[in-house]
């Protein structure tokens, strides 16, 4: 037989029913391990009478055939109960668990729950696993990320929480490159990390290191990029605070030279990624992501003559490989152009 | 023109307004009794006459407030309380957890008139509260702690000595509450007749022979997860209530077969009997049971996992009227044990709910034996592998009111074939 989807709207609740049997089983892998890692959708091709449930060193499965009609059972209740009446909110709860799972970019639902959380009817724990398997699937999926990020304002976190988060946002960029959710949510709680407990120089160095490691690896990733502009604009917020501690600030940046200021300390780091841009640029052809960053560390820094020495040397290169009439060429040409108009406004 | 409107719904309202002034104040509060607390409240805000119909105590007598259990708060329950004085007669706060013990105290010394109370899931209930119920509400009859873990032997001490009436009592979870409180409970209310006490871990035999010696009319026993209850407890139980109707001992992993046979001994009009995850039970004890308790009605037997086709066909003989039984996770269950309870001469009458699932030998043949249950909604196969959908489909051909429950997609109807051109074929066959 075959349900139309206003059937289920008429589907009186049976707590025996396929799709609630599915909808338990779920909940009781999710409450026997709060260490789950990932979910996906897991495609079989036989019909057996087994749980479409799949739970394997904590990987969390379920079998293709029955997400339609359990992402349609639970969607269609979700909006049927109304999460202000209260005898019904844990079945609330269980439904709108299961649609994000399966379907994670309904905002409404998630506001679902929200609402159930800010009415004491939930604790929030169960929605940091659900946004995390979610994510796994899923590592783009903005309404997680605004989910979690609207729960750690919500819930007492523990002390772990940044390194929680942190992870979370390694895992996801790494998952699906580009991810400029990931990277939003990572400056999000760098933020709120200074916002909670202040400038810290150690977790500065670490995540300074981290996106160090991340731009090599992915030159065209405009979030990756823009995430080290981030940091580099809250040590200058915080110059004074590191002017407090320049022992610890030489040891931590490894600086040797004996620096006496942190505004100095400031410019040798603007003066270092402006040499290491350099170098990027002319060993890799054509990833506009450099030129903008280059623009950045020249606003943020001084521009002096050496500026249009670099360009000269762009364009050297570039003129010996001009006979090959390579298509790449052309591009960063064209870049470099940008850039030296750019520079002319920019020292107007 | 204006002004004559203006008149005439002014003379409009008056007459309306005469009607409640009409009626005598007895007949108006009887209208009002019929409403809700909700549509109480709402009328309350009318007018003044209104609020003093509305809020007059005869119309309180039955208050649930589950439903607005997070919003409860102490000065609520204290104002219903004052308000309601001696006619309230039935409360339940199942859910309020703000509630504690100076609002119980406030309540127990206004409304001396209660006879059932439900204070499930009020947390932070105490003993104290139980002392002030004892102190004022003699006509009690019927109590539900569940999950107020404060509770202790002193609140069953108090209740004892204050209420005498008690029939029905609730302690399910309350681990601190041991078989001193309950000795002292039973000696002191002996017309007990429903006893839940699940999960209090320290209730064991020694507790179940006080209630057994005090209170003869119990019908209705839970004493789901009391780990430490052996044979010897309930064998007490079951010699001296005769009447007992209801017994749920799911968990209470040490009992064995002898309780079943005493049961079977003293307890003929035992309807329904719980007793999922008691795996020391065999086919012998249910042999002993079917023999004696042909009332039973419903019966749970997951997880007892050294049963057998035996044990089915003892009960398919013995009990006529089962109507629900429930075999989840019993892994030893075949066919023949399935064809001996469907083809049994009153199961096609009675039996309506059959649990399966888990159970790894059931068939497709074990469907079929069961054609004949007229009476059947609901089956249970979840995870029985061997079950296809073929012997689903020819149970639905049978029976096609049964929902039956398996781990298997709806199955969408093959595409309806275009009615015209199958028709104009036709026509060409004519021709």
């Amino acid at each position: 037989m075959q349900r139309d989807p206003s059937d289920y709207k008429k589907m009186a609740h049976d707590p025996y029913c396929l799709e609630e049997r599915i909808i338990s089983d779920l909940q009781a892998v999710m409450k026997k391990d709060p260490n789950l890692e990932e979910f996906d959708v897991v495609p079989v091709t036989e019909a057996k009478n087994r749980s479409p449930i799949i739970h394997i060193s904590h990987n969390l499965g379920i079998e293709v055939w029955c997400v339609k009609t359990v992402f349609m059972y639970c969607y269609e209740n979700s909006f049927k109960l109304d999460p202000m009446w209260k005898k019904e909110y844990l079945r609330l709860e269980r439904y709108t668990r299961v649609a994000l799972l399966l379907n994670p970019n309904i905002a409404t639902l998630w506001n679902t729950r929200k609402r159930l959380i800010a009415n004491h009817l939930l604790d929030g724990d169960c929605d940091f696993l659900i946004s995390k398997l979610v994510l796994s699937q899923k590592p783009k999926c903005v309404e997680a990320l605004s989910h979690r990020r609207w729960l750690l304002q919500q819930v007492s976190l523990d002390p772990q929480w940044v390194e929680t988060e942190l992870s979370l946002c390694d895992r996801l960029s790494s998952r699906m490159k580009c991810n400029y959710h990931a990277w939003s949510h990572r400056q999000w709680v760098y933020s709120q990390s200074l916002k909670l407990q202040g400038f810290n120089l150690n977790l500065w160095a670490s995540e300074f290191e981290i996106s160090d490691v991340w731009t090599k690896f992915h030159l065209s990733d405009h979030s990756g990029w823009h995430y080290r502009k981030f940091l580099l604009d809250h040590f200058r917020q915080n110059l004074g605070k590191i002017e407090q501690n320049m022992d610890i600030a030489r040891k931590v940046l490894g600086d040797s030279t004996g620096t006496a200021t942190s505004s100095q300390l400031y410019m040798n780091l603007l003066n270092e990624e402006l040499q290491k841009n350099q170098d990027l640029i002319l060993s890799f052809n054509a990833h506009e992501t450099l030129w903008y960053y280059r623009r950045f560390l020249l606003q943020a820094g001084t521009i002096d003559h050496s500026e249009s020495l670099f360009i000269e040397k762009c364009c050297n290169p570039a003129k010996s490989n001009c006979n090959s009439a390579n298509n790449v060429d052309a591009i960063q040409m064209r870049y470099l152009e940008h850039h030296r108009r750019w520079l002319s406004d920019f020292c107007l | 023109m204006k002004s004559s409107s203006f008149k005439l719904s002014k003379h409009w309202t008056e007459e309306e307004a005469l009607i409640i002034r009409k009626l005598p104040k007895e007949l108006l509060l009887r209208v009002f009794s019929f409403l809700d607390i909700v549509s109480l409240c709402r009328c309350a805000q009318v007018a003044k006459y209104w609020n003093i119909l509305a809020l007059d105590g005869s119309n309180w007598q039955y208050i649930d407030l589950f439903s607005f259990q997070r919003d409860v708060e102490v000065v609520v329950v204290e104002n219903i309380a004052k308000r309601c004085g001696g006619f309230l007669k039935q409360l339940s706060l199942k859910g309020c957890q703000s509630v504690g013990d100076s609002a119980m105290r406030t309540f127990s010394q206004h409304c001396n008139n209660i006879e059932d109370l439900n204070l499930n899931q009020c947390k932070r209930i105490t003993d104290s509260t139980c002392l002030a119920l004892s102190r004022h509400c003699v006509k009690l009859q019927r109590l539900n702690l569940s999950s107020c873990p404060a509770i202790t032997d002193q609140a069953l001490k108090a209740l004892a000595d204050g209420c005498p009436q008690l029939v029905y009592i609730d302690l399910s979870w309350c681990d601190l509450v041991s078989q001193n409180g309950v000795e002292v409970l039973a000696k002191g209310c002996p017309g007990l007749m429903t006893f839940h006490c699940r999960g209090c871990i320290l209730i064991g035999d020694d507790a179940l022979t006080h209630l057994a010696r005090f209170c003869s009319r119990l019908h209705t026993v839970n004493i789901q997860g009391c780990l430490e209850v052996t044979d010897v407890g309930v064998a007490r139980l079951a010699r001296s209530c005769p009447e007992m109707r209801y017994l749920c001992l799911s968990g209470c992993g040490h009992l064995t077969d002898a309780t079943l046979s005493s049961l079977s001994q003293h307890c003929p009009q035992l309807a329904t009997l719980e007793v999922a995850r008691c795996s020391l039970f065999t086919d012998i004890g249910f042999q002993a049971l079917a023999r004696n308790c042909h009332l039973l009605k419903r019966m749970d037997l997951e997880e007892c996992v050294l049963i057998t086709d035996a044990a089915l066909s003892y009960l398919a003989a013995g009990c006529p009227r089962l109507e629900k039984l429930s075999l989840s996770h019993c892994e030893l269950i075949t066919d023949d044990g399935i064809r001996s309870v469907g083809t049994s001469p009153c199961a096609a009458e009675h039996l309506a709910v059959l649990e399966l699932d888990n159970c790894p030998l059931i068939t497709d043949a074990a469907l079929d034996n069961l054609i004949s249950c007229h009476s059947l909604q609901r089956i249970e196969l979840y995870d029985c592998q061997l079950i296809t959908r073929a012997g689903i489909r020819r149970l639905r051909s049978y029976l096609p009111n049964v929902r039956v429950h398996a781990y298997f997609a709806p199955v969408t109807p093959p595409p309806s074939v275009g009615g015209s051109r199958q028709r104009y074929c036709r026509c060409c066959i004519i021709l």
